[in-house]
């Protein structure tokens, strides 16, 4: 008898595993403000230098969800480099030219203070700041009790970039992306 | 506890396209309202013995990201009121240039006859004339105000106190433009 209710535990265990994937296991998810999974957020600065206005910006948005305490979510960036131009490569857009200001908020159960900016990007800084691996957020509190991509429950990391039209640049095009992944540490 | 992943990473492209740009503003107002100025010179003269040329400035800034450029300009027929005598060889001109502490003082540089103290018969009213032959950009090194990355174009225009004129007015206008390649 006693074996018997010891099976029949680990069944109803493994039943509810299966109905509930949440519930047994931690996870976390990437998506973008429509909620869709794995985005790809286009930047696009298509400009020309002038007096005014004198600076470029682009703005766009992640939601995060985890279901575990500690997560974290890491960057690696590759350029911008120059694709087709002329001139002295000082005069090339560099990372550093490129600021980039991040702001986190929690919705729905996701608490403000769960995911912290981690230094220098607390604060504006450039885009020389993001390497390889390079840590953003660290998170210490869960999002809520799911991950899936519709659940209201996230944080969403706000991201500001922007480009002085500076005369001096190289005319031609450049091209680079920083990827964000979401790691458990 | 396993982790199980539902979506992890998010890429975002960046894609930076710089066009090239050619600006002209008004030296006195080195801003966007400034842009494609009008800059007007009045001289007025009265006959006099031993009396200095009277003299008459406009100033302007060239900016572009372009390495292959050219300021030219164009006249265009005088109307005189008077008729006063006067003739466009009559009235000097000389132009000069100067670079903010960010721009290539050397961007451009006068092409002769505009290189000394001529006078605007030379810029023809049929055609227009080089007057800047530029072969840099005209920033030097990154400047986020605009303050010091301008390449200046000084133009004076003079004409002697001469009892040989009649009272009347005499105009023209010079039209500068920045062009590339």
């Amino acid at each position: 008898m006693h074996q018997y209710k010891k099976k029949y535990i680990i069944f109803s265990f493994i039943i509810f595993a299966f109905l509930k994937p949440e519930n047994a296991l931690a996870c976390f998810s990437i998506t973008d403000d429509f909620n869709s999974p794995d985005p790809v957020l286009n930047i696009t600065f298509n400009f020309e230098p002038d007096l005014e206005p004198f600076r470029e910006c682009w703005s766009g948005a992640l939601r995060i969800r985890s279901t575990k305490r500690n997560w974290r979510l890491v960057a690696t960036r590759r350029g911008p480099n120059p694709a087709v131009n002329q001139g002295d490569s000082s005069d090339n857009i560099k990372p550093s030219d490129i600021s980039i200001e991040f702001e986190v908020k929690g919705f729905g159960e996701a608490q403000a203070d769960g995911a912290i900016l981690v230094s220098p990007f607390s604060s504006e800084t450039d885009l020389s700041s993001i390497r390889n691996g390079t840590l953003i957020i660290s998170g210490v509190k869960r999002s809520g009790g799911s991950c899936t991509i519709h659940n209201p429950n996230f944080y969403k990391l706000k991201k500001k970039l922007c480009l002085f039209r500076d005369y001096v640049f190289n005319t031609g095009y450049y091209n680079g992306d920083i990827s964000y992944i979401l790691v458990a540490p | 506890m396993p982790m199980q992943t539902f979506s992890q990473t998010a890429t975002i492209p960046i894609s930076i396209t710089v066009n090239g740009n050619l600006t002209i503003s008004d030296a006195n107002n080195d801003a966007s309202s400034g842009k494609n100025p009008t800059l007007n010179v009045n001289i007025s003269i009265t006959p006099d013995l031993g009396a200095a040329a009277a003299t008459g400035n406009a100033n302007f800034r060239i900016r572009t990201n372009r390495s292959n450029w050219k300021l030219i300009a164009q006249r265009t027929s005088e109307v005189d009121t008077g008729p006063t005598n006067i003739s466009a060889s009559d009235v000097g001109l000389l132009i000069t240039t100067q670079a903010g502490s960010k721009a290539n003082p050397d961007a451009g540089s006068l092409v002769a006859p505009f290189n000394t103290k001529t006078d605007i018969s030379k810029i023809s009213t049929s055609t227009p004339v080089n007057v800047i032959s530029g072969k840099l950009k005209t920033s030097r090194e990154r400047d986020n105000t605009n303050f010091n990355n301008y390449f200046q174009v000084n133009t004076q225009y003079s004409i002697a106190p001469d009892f040989f004129y009649q009272p009347g007015t005499w105009k023209t206008t010079v039209t500068y433009n920045l062009v590339s390649p």
